[in-house]
């Protein structure tokens, strides 16, 4: 079974928006469909076979997300894995993974160049590393999401038995990322330069399931893809743009990411 | 740019624009007591559906930085112009992250900071 994002092509009506909420999560407050489809389609996401990693590795990268961010704060160059106790001996993820997980959900800001080829390729190969990476963002944001309203963070489904489908894309190379980056053309972004996205669009183009998955949580949580490029001035759901764009900055700001 | 510098009570020019930095650093945050203060007056003050979609924003930029940062993204070349400017004004000279984007400007073209 390969990793593949749920794909939605039909409406969403009401009574199929409340169902979805009561599955997902308790709460009464008004989830928009759009980001109830994301979310079970990212829990759906993360309990299946990856591209490089099984199904239950997923899993229990979800639930390390989950234990970094909860614990107790643990400097940024403290590995988890050499803490007495944290980390339990049989642990379904290699210490790589672990130390890497955590660096990730809570010191983002010091991450360098430097610490990426500490892990790459000699601990985790760049494919390992990128879905990684993926699957750590995509929790986050479900995570704080849940988090921010004050409801209970999503649960997963059993992790689906399955191999890995081990999909390379083609051309991929490292030349203006870290990780090596595969082309895409992509009309939606910009119809005149389709082949021209962004470098952020392109960051986990080595793993395609995780950059696709990716965009289907920015499309029901901030602005569809082609509409970055538009109109600033418009809002979008209920907030202005100029909010929007706020949110935004201040929360880069915070995690320090420059892009 | 002091609301994503250094949020305080102003506004600056964006409606509810102190109370969404706030909630940022909230949900930044690992405060539990904060993060139900701050929901509470995002409440009060914008109502659900805004708070879900703030809430929501917020989350969605803490995905893409850990990806961004995580993949030593640089800035897209349309962005190189004015990014030194952009840096300036939000303190960024300091963040691990400007090392992705080797802006290699002159000293005429960058700002006094």
């Amino acid at each position: 079974m390969s990793a593949r994002p749920v794909v939605f092509d039909e409406p969403y009506r009401w009574a199929n928006t409340l169902r979805m909420q009561a599955e997902l999560y308790d709460t009464t407050l008004p989830l928009r469909a759009e980001i109830l489809a994301s979310h079970r389609a990212a829990a759906e996401h993360w309990s299946s076979p990856g591209t490089w990693w099984t199904a239950s590795e997923r899993v229990a990268v979800v639930n390390e997300v989950r234990a970094a961010w909860d614990a107790a704060p643990l400097p940024p160059w403290t590995a988890p894995s050499t803490v007495d106790g944290l980390v339990s001996e049989d642990h379904p993820l290699p210490a790589a993974a672990v130390d890497m997980i955590w660096r990730l959900t809570n010191h983002l800001t010091t991450l360098t160049h430097d610490w990426y080829r500490s892990y790459v390729p000699a601990l985790l190969t760049p494919q390992h590393y990128v879905e990684l990476v993926g699957v750590v963002a995509q929790v986050t944001l479900v995570d704080r999401f849940a988090d921010g309203l004050g409801i209970e963070r999503i649960s997963l489904p059993d992790p689906q038995p399955g191999e890995p489908s081990r999909e390379q894309p083609a051309g991929a190379e490292a030349t203006t990322h870290w990780v090596p980056t595969a082309p895409i053309v992509d009309g939606s972004w910009n119809p005149a330069t389709a082949a021209d996205v962004p470098n952020v669009r392109k960051a986990l183009s080595l793993v395609a399931a995780e950059r696709i998955m990716q965009w289907v949580l920015i499309d029901a949580h901030y602005v569809p893809g082609g509409a970055l490029a538009g109109d600033l001035a418009t809002g979008h759901w209920s907030l202005e743009r100029s909010q929007i764009e706020l949110l935004g900055a201040r929360t880069s700001a915070v995690n320090e990411c420059f892009y | 740019m002091d609301l994503v510098t250094q949020p305080g009570d102003d506004d600056g020019g964006i409606p509810h624009g102190a109370l969404l930095a706030h909630l940022c650093d909230a949900v930044a945050g690992k405060d539990a007591e904060t993060m139900t203060n701050v929901r509470e007056q995002v409440l009060a003050t914008m109502g659900p559906d805004r708070l879900v979609d703030a809430v929501g924003v917020t989350a969605m930029f803490h995905m893409m930085n850990r990806v961004a940062n995580g993949t030593g993204t640089p800035l897209d070349p349309v962005m190189l112009k004015v990014a030194p400017a952009v840096a300036a004004s939000i303190d960024a000279a300091g963040y691990l992250s400007t090392a992705d984007t080797p802006m290699g400007l002159s000293a005429a073209d960058t700002p006094q900071l």
